[in-house]
């Protein structure tokens, strides 16, 4: 395959992913709260978690709730600023959607990770997938006594919030879009 | 010394050190795109504050939200403030927060036990 082929072929797995979120949001009590499909930069990371708030503010939704996905939408975006990847054509491949199906609240994030990484992040939210509640705060307070900011600014915990505030209902997945990429998909589930 | 006044904006806190009064005051939301950046200042000022050797310093925060790197970073002003006290100066953190704030609340726990400092908790109004 030639470079703008397989670039196509790439932007056909992101498109798909695109798809299949909104396919699930079709029925009367399913919606597409937020869509925003492109570039996230940092100063667009205040905007969003504003606009989610409000909206489920709007909604009555319990103040409890509000603060939970806050505190995920604040976590994936900062992860997507910090983390993203790009492919050859400079394409970031990113999207942050929240979906609502009942009193259900689904955040979902997308990035490119590059494949050296995606291997030890792939183990790593495995892990914390396995644990349950007392370990994962246990975990959180072992890397707050030994965390260090990393030179990106991330700090190990984000990952661990967004699975603390969803209780732990948290699912990935990565793509292999070429031998140096990957799409990383995320998604957390919070119910009101 | 000077007082330093850093305004409040939709990602950080306002955070006045004033070293006449011998207060820190933290108001506000912490997610900023880089917290090293935005807090290195506020380290520095703790870091000349110490050398006036003062009896007493107050610290009140009045935390709405902090994301996981800030909760990290935030322990490089906890341990300047425990220098301080190290210094003979009587240090107290008043950390107040919302009734239903349990992260909040937690985190305030987490650097007293974990640094022996002075915390008073008081849930806001």
């Amino acid at each position: 395959m030639d470079t703008s082929s397989s670039n196509l072929q790439e932007e056909k797995i992101f498109t798909n992913k695109v798809n299949q979120i909104k396919e699930h949001y079709s029925g009367a009590d399913q919606k597409v709260m937020v869509a925003h499909i492109g570039a996230i930069e940092q100063d667009m990371v205040n905007t969003l978690a504003s606009f989610v708030e409000n909206q489920l503010l709007n909604l009555g939704t319990p103040k409890n709730a509000v603060k939970r996905i806050f505190n995920i939408v604040i976590e994936a975006l900062q992860n997507i600023c910090i983390h993203g990847e790009k492919n050859s054509d400079g394409n970031p491949f990113t999207y942050f959607i929240i979906g609502r199906d009942g009193n259900v609240f689904t955040i979902y994030s997308c990035n490119i990770v590059k494949n050296s990484n995606a291997i030890k992040l792939n183990e790593r939210l495995t892990n914390l997938k396995s644990l349950n509640d007392g370990n994962l705060k246990q975990l959180y307070m072992d890397v707050l006594s030994n965390g260090e900011l990393s030179q990106k600014g991330g700090a190990g915990l984000g990952f661990i919030t967004i699975a603390l505030k969803s209780n732990n209902n948290i699912d990935f997945a990565f793509d292999k879009l070429n031998d140096s990429i990957s799409l990383f998909t995320l998604q957390s589930r919070v119910s009101a | 010394m000077e007082i330093l006044h850093i305004k409040e904006t939709s990602r950080t806190p306002e955070i006045i050190l004033n070293p006449q009064k011998h207060s820190v005051e933290i108001n506000g939301k912490f997610f900023p795109e880089n917290i090293k950046d935005f807090l290195d200042p506020i380290v520095a000022w703790l870091g000349e504050y110490k050398k006036t050797n003062s009896k007493t310093l107050d610290v009140v925060c009045n935390i709405d939200y902090l994301s996981s790197s800030s909760v990290i970073y935030l322990k490089q002003i906890f341990l300047k403030l425990a220098e301080i006290q190290s210094n003979n100066t009587t240090v107290t953190i008043h950390w107040n927060f919302e009734e239903d704030d349990d992260d909040i609340k937690k985190t305030g726990e987490f650097y007293m036990k974990n640094l022996g400092l002075n915390f008073q908790f008081k849930v806001r109004d």
